[in-house]
Formats: structure tokens, C-alpha cells, sequence
């Protein structure tokens, strides 16, 4: 005989009254379990989108203004390239893709026409809209990309794929506009100042002034230029949460002869949304712990009423309050455990199998919410419980025995 | 010996208090066999309940060879009930949910004694009181007259030198009765000391001696209660 026994034939003594108790707990933990799975995934699912709206920081050379972002490039102001590697290097979290270009003007068949110089696959990875030219960059993998959530590549674009991801020397790409206008196609040979270029391909309508620009290899429109070794910008994907955490203020200090910028407007966007995400979890989180403290303080305040005889019996047989106390805590502590353990069990079950249907998303089980799901159960239960164990130990022997 | 000095145990009920115990003074000799009688609210079961160390009271003082009780920290007021005191109820007071044998081992596994042989010891007091063949049966399963047994040997378990049974036979036959009121016979021929406390003037002869309680005062004893009588045995009336 020893305490635990006894708690666990009392548990098991009325299986309705136990198993409607250990239902409250289950569902409390389990509708927390599946909104924080299916919110965990879907915050993921959203920053892959709104990665997918491209590029949010911009580095450029100090003295540079950026009244007009998407002309920013346009400059004689130059940086060393040697940045790139500078925040690689750095250890700063939150660099998901950089882009470092460089830009001229140049004669292209005869029409002054902007040239950039881009490391073609980093170029490609910053550049979502340019997708459907071919496929040659990899989805965002970066912080934001969850596991499962990879978007699917077009089989058709495989063989694509070559020319543009080693862009050559002698190759160029077209925006979609300029394409038009000079009425070339992939394949065709381009004059860049009079050097012969092999149009590599035609960059798909993005809307923006890449669509009348000419792209080349960053070391050709270096060498063209006479400016090896410089970029004038680098287009930079930030993970929103990293950029709120000072990753600007870190590439600020790693790079104190640059002018770092973000897009306000997407990193906000992104700020917002994950807040927004965070928040709506959170209030759940309240509620349910609310409601499911208030439904095992509403057991325990009833079971210590239904046992009040018990505990006259069992004070009377020389219980100490102290023995009192640790039958009712463990009798929390074990709808804890195991109110825990189910509704994790129900909470993810609910989100593999809701996710999908109500937020298009995939929701994969995370086992380290099991330990999560216990503790908070367990803590739920034991605070629920202090009130009625404390009336509990302040029952009058004398009374409760006499009661008929 | 046990000495009750001027004891009173006032409870407020809504804004009126009710004197169960008002100036309560006697003494119990060890070894002896004293029964309580008095019409209901007459503060007997009150009277016990102090006596047990289960109900502090409002003034006045419990004394045990010396020992104010009630001047002992809760865990030592505690060790006093499981190892000196055995509580006999009217409605016998099992747990429900546990076996007879382990209604009979709460009180060893509460005092932290016999480790690991308090089925063995159950099982030997169950023995005692003719129910060895219940041992798993919960109170539920049990006849009225077994479930009293079943109390009794609860009651002996920790082999209390003091036993304050509080109308024990109120829910029993006259032959259980018989059997019942035999049995604490020989338990205080064996030198334990027993208070009953009963409404039935026929068992308040099972007694060495009697004293009755009327509205939270000890009154004369018929029979027995001749002034000389009862402060030949202790007994005051404040």
C-alpha cells in the first residue's frame, strides 16, 4: 500500500467522472496542440510567400540616394563585390539570397539600353517572377521555407535549365519588353557595344524595369565597363523576423561604407502578417488555458467536495495536511500527465488532418511539443488544483465525519 | 490518563454560536471503560472528536499522560492519532474504492510502519475479526455487520492504546451489537482504554463507568451518578 496506489483506485473508482475530467484536459490541450501546429505551418507557408515577393533589402554604395528604388543601380558610385562574401561570412542570420549586380549603358543594336551584370543563379533566386523563364533557381530554402512545402518544379523546364544556370560569357539575357522591341528570340546574337552576345533566353513580363534590360554575366559587364572586381548594388532577401531582430543594424556595422535600405512596404507586410499569426495563437493560447484551468479547478473543487469524508477518515486515521495535500496534487499531477499526453496525441492528429482541408497547408507532427503539451497540462492542472487542495487541507474532520 | 480540563468547543452557525462543549471536566484512568450517553446535539460525538485530537477546542485543555495535545505542532498531533488513538465509527467511515485488506492497511501505510507487510498484518487482523475470507472485497460487497468488523480491525491496525468509538453499534442488530460491544470488552481487557459514546442507555452498561452529557454539560449519572460515584471515578460538573 503507498499513496500512489491509493490516488490511482480513487482515479479509477468513478471512470465517468474520470473520463469526463481527462476530456476537458484532452481538448484543451489538444485545440492549443492543433492551432499552434496548424499557425506554426501556416507562418511558414507565409513567409515562403512572401519571399516569393522577392528581394527586401537593397545595398547600396554610401553616397547614393534611393528616391527611385528600382533605378537605384543606375549609378557611377560603386562598392567592392568583396561585400558579398563580407556577409557571408559575418554570421549575420536572416540573409536568405543576395544579388549583386552592376550596371552600365550601352549601345544594344544601336539603342542605348540598360546592361546588368548579375551572378546569374543568385540573380534568378531574388527574382521569383522570373520562374516560368525556365525554373533554373531553386524555390527559397532559406529560414522561411518549412520542410514539405517545397513548391513543385515543371518537369518541362529541366532542359531549360542548362544554358540559363551557367549563363556563359558570350550570353545574355533579354528582358521581355527589350525582346519585343529588338524583335529577337532565344538563340539570336546581340550586339553589346559592338562585342556579339547569344541571347540565352527571354525573361518573362515581370512588370518592373528589368523587362526593358539587358542581363549579362556580373564579370563581362565588370570587364565592359572597366570596373572589375565592383558592383553598385546588391539586392538582399532578409527573413522579416531577422530584419526586425537588427540585421540591417548588423550589415550597417559590417559594412560602414555602404547604404543599407529595406522595402518597407514588403517587410512590413511580412512583419505584419506573422504578428498577425502569432497574436491570433496567442489569444487561443489564453482562452483554452483559461477555459481549461477553469474545468480541472471546477474537478478537483468538486472531487475535493465528494471526498471530504474521505479526507475526515483519512485525518482522522493520523493524515498530516501535508499527506492531504500531496493525494490531491498527484491526482492533478496525473490527469496532467495524462490529459497531456492525449491531447497532443488528439491535437496533432486534429492538425495532420484540418491543415490541409482548412488552410491548404501541410502540418507534419512535431514530437518536441509532446514534452510542451505535458508541462502545460501539468502546470495547468497543478495551479488549477492549489485552490480546492488548499480547502482540501482546511476541511474540519469533526464536521465532515458527522455529516450524514 | 487522559484529563479534560474545562473544555468548551463553540461553533458559529450564521451569526449565532453554539456551545456543543461548555466547561467539560473529567478524567479517564488507563484501562478503563468509560461510555457517554445524552439525547442528540448534546455535544457527545463533539466531545469525542476532541478527545481524538481531531477538533481544537475553543478553550480549555486535553491532556494525555501530561501532554496538552492541542500544544503539539499538526504533524505531532498527527503521530498522537495514528499511534494512540483508534477511531470507531457509527457509519463505519471505509474508503470505498479499496479492499477490505487495504481499508485495514491505511493506517499502517499512513504511519509509515510494517513496510511491505501490511497486507500480511491486515490480513491477521481481518483474521481476528472472522472476515479472512473478504479480504478483497470493497465495503460495497460487504454486509453491515462485516463492514463494522472491517472498521474494527481498521481500527487496530496501528495497535492504539486508546479507542473512541462514536456510537458503533447505531447501525447494527442487537446480535451484532452483542458481538461488537464482546469485542471491545476483550480489546479493553487486553488494557486498552475505550470511550463509547451512545445514545443507548443499555450499551452505556457495557462501561466500567458512564457520565452523560446534556447541551454541552456532564450531568448526573443514573444509575451509577451518585455525586460520590462520579468524583470517586474524576468525574466535575462545571
Amino acid at each position: 500500500m503507498n499513496v500512489i496506489k491509493v490516488v490511482l483506485k480513487e482515479l479509477t473508482e468513478r471512470k465517468n467522472q474520470l473520463m469526463t475530467s481527462l476530456l476537458a484536459i484532452v481538448m484543451g490541450i489538444a485545440v492549443i496542440v492543433a492551432i499552434r501546429s496548424i499557425t506554426y505551418y501556416s507562418e511558414k507557408a507565409i513567409a515562403l510567400e512572401m519571399d516569393a515577393l522577392g528581394a527586401n533589402v537593397l545595398i547600396l554604395p554610401k553616397g547614393v540616394t534611393v528616391d527611385d528604388y528600382y533605378r537605384a543601380d543606375l549609378t557611377d558610385e560603386t562598392m567592392p563585390e568583396t561585400y558579398v562574401d563580407d556577409i557571408l561570412t559575418s554570421g549575420l542570420q536572416g540573409v536568405d539570397n543576395m544579388s549583386p549586380k552592376l550596371s552600365m549603358t550601352a549601345l544594344v543594336s544601336g539603342k542605348e539600353t540598360i546592361v546588368t551584370g548579375i551572378r546569374p543563379k543568385q540573380e534568378f533566386l531574388a527574382k521569383p517572377v522570373w520562374e516560368t523563364a525556365g525554373n533554373i533557381f531553386e524555390t527559397p530554402v532559406g529560414c522561411a521555407a518549412p520542410a514539405g512545402t517545397t513548391a513543385p518544379k515543371d518537369p518541362n523546364a529541366v532542359d531549360r535549365r542548362t544554358p540559363i544556370d551557367v549563363l556563359p560569357e558570350d550570353g545574355v539575357l533579354l528582358g521581355n519588353d527589350l525582346a519585343t522591341r529588338l524583335g529577337v528570340t532565344q538563340g539570336a546574337t546581340l550586339a553589346v557595344n559592338g562585342e556579339t552576345f547569344q541571347v540565352a533566353g527571354i525573361l518573362p513580363m515581370s512588370g518592373t524595369v528589368d523587362d526593358g534590360r539587358v542581363f549579362a554575366h556580373l564579370t563581362v559587364v565588370q570587364r565592359m565597363s572597366d570596373r572589375p572586381g565592383r558592383i553598385n548594388a546588391i539586392e538582399m532577401m532578409g527573413c522579416c523576423q531577422e530584419i526586425s531582430k537588427d540585421l540591417i543594424g548588423g550589415l550597417n556595422r559590417r559594412l560602414p561604407d555602404a547604404k543599407v535600405v529595406t522595402i518597407k512596404q514588403v517587410v512590413s507586410a511580412q512583419q505584419r502578417t506573422n504578428n498577425m499569426m502569432r497574436n491570433f495563437s496567442l489569444v487561443f493560447l489564453v482562452i483554452i488555458l483559461l477555459v481549461g484551468g477553469a474545468s480541472i479547478a471546477n474537478y478537483m473543487f468538486a472531487n475535493v467536495y465528494e471526498r471530504r469524508r474521505e479526507v475526515g477518515i483519512l485525518v482522522a486515521l493520523g493524515a498530516g495536511r501535508g499527506l492531504i495535500q500531496r493525494i490531491f496534487l498527484l491526482k492533478a499531477l496525473i490527469l496532467g500527465v495524462v490529459g497531456g499526453i492525449f491531447g497532443y496525441l488528439a491535437g496533432t492528429i486534429l492538425a495532420v488532418v484540418l491543415g490541409p482541408r482548412l488552410a491548404g497547408i501541410a502540418v507534419s507532427p512535431r514530437v518536441d511539443w509532446l514534452l510542451y503539451s505535458v508541462l502545460l497540462s501539468v502546470g495547468l492542472s497543478l495551479v488549477a488544483a492549489i485552490v480546492p487542495v488548499y480547502r482540501a487541507t482546511k476541511l474540519d474532520p469533526s464536521v465532515t465525519l458527522q455529516e450524514v | 490518563m487522559i484529563r479534560i480540563e474545562n473544555l468548551t468547543r463553540a461553533f458559529a452557525v450564521g451569526r449565532e454560536t453554539i456551545k456543543a462543549l461548555d466547561g467539560v471536566s473529567f478524567e479517564v484512568q488507563k484501562g478503563e471503560y468509560l461510555t457517554v450517553t445524552g439525547p442528540s446535539g448534546s455535544g457527545k460525538s463533539t466531545l469525542l472528536m476532541t478527545l481524538g485530537g481531531l477538533s481544537h477546542p475553543t478553550s480549555g485543555r486535553v491532556m494525555f499522560d501530561g501532554v496538552d495535545i492541542y500544544r503539539q505542532t499538526p504533524p505531532a498531533l498527527a503521530q498522537f492519532r495514528t499511534k494512540t488513538i483508534g477511531f470507531v465509527f457509527q457509519q463505519f467511515h471505509l474508503v470505498p474504492y479499496l479492499t477490505a485488506w487495504e481499508n485495514v492497511a491505511l493506517p499502517l501505510m499512513l504511519n509509515g510502519s510494517g513496510r511491505g507487510k501490511h497486507k500480511d498484518i491486515a490480513v491477521g487482523l481481518l483474521r481476528r475479526v472472522d472476515l479472512s475470507s473478504r479480504l478483497n472485497h470493497k465495503p460495497s460487497q460487504l454486509s453491515v455487520g462485516q463492514q463494522q468488523r472491517v472498521a474494527m480491525a481498521r481500527t487496530l491496525a496501528n495497535n492504539p492504546s486508546v479507542i473512541l468509538a462514536d456510537e458503533p453499534t447505531g447501525s447494527l442488530d442487537p446480535s451484532l451489537t452483542a458481538d461488537l460491544l464482546s469485542l471491545l470488552a476483550d480489546l479493553n481487557h487486553e488494557g486498552k482504554t475505550i470511550i463509547l459514546v451512545t445514545h443507548s442507555n443499555e450499551v452505556a452498561t457495557a462501561g466500567d463507568r458512564h457520565i452523560s452529557l446534556r447541551d454541552g454539560r456532564i450531568q448526573e449519572v443514573p444509575g451509577s451518578g451518585t455525586t460520590s460515584n462520579l468524583e470517586r471515578v474524576g468525574v466535575r460538573s462545571s
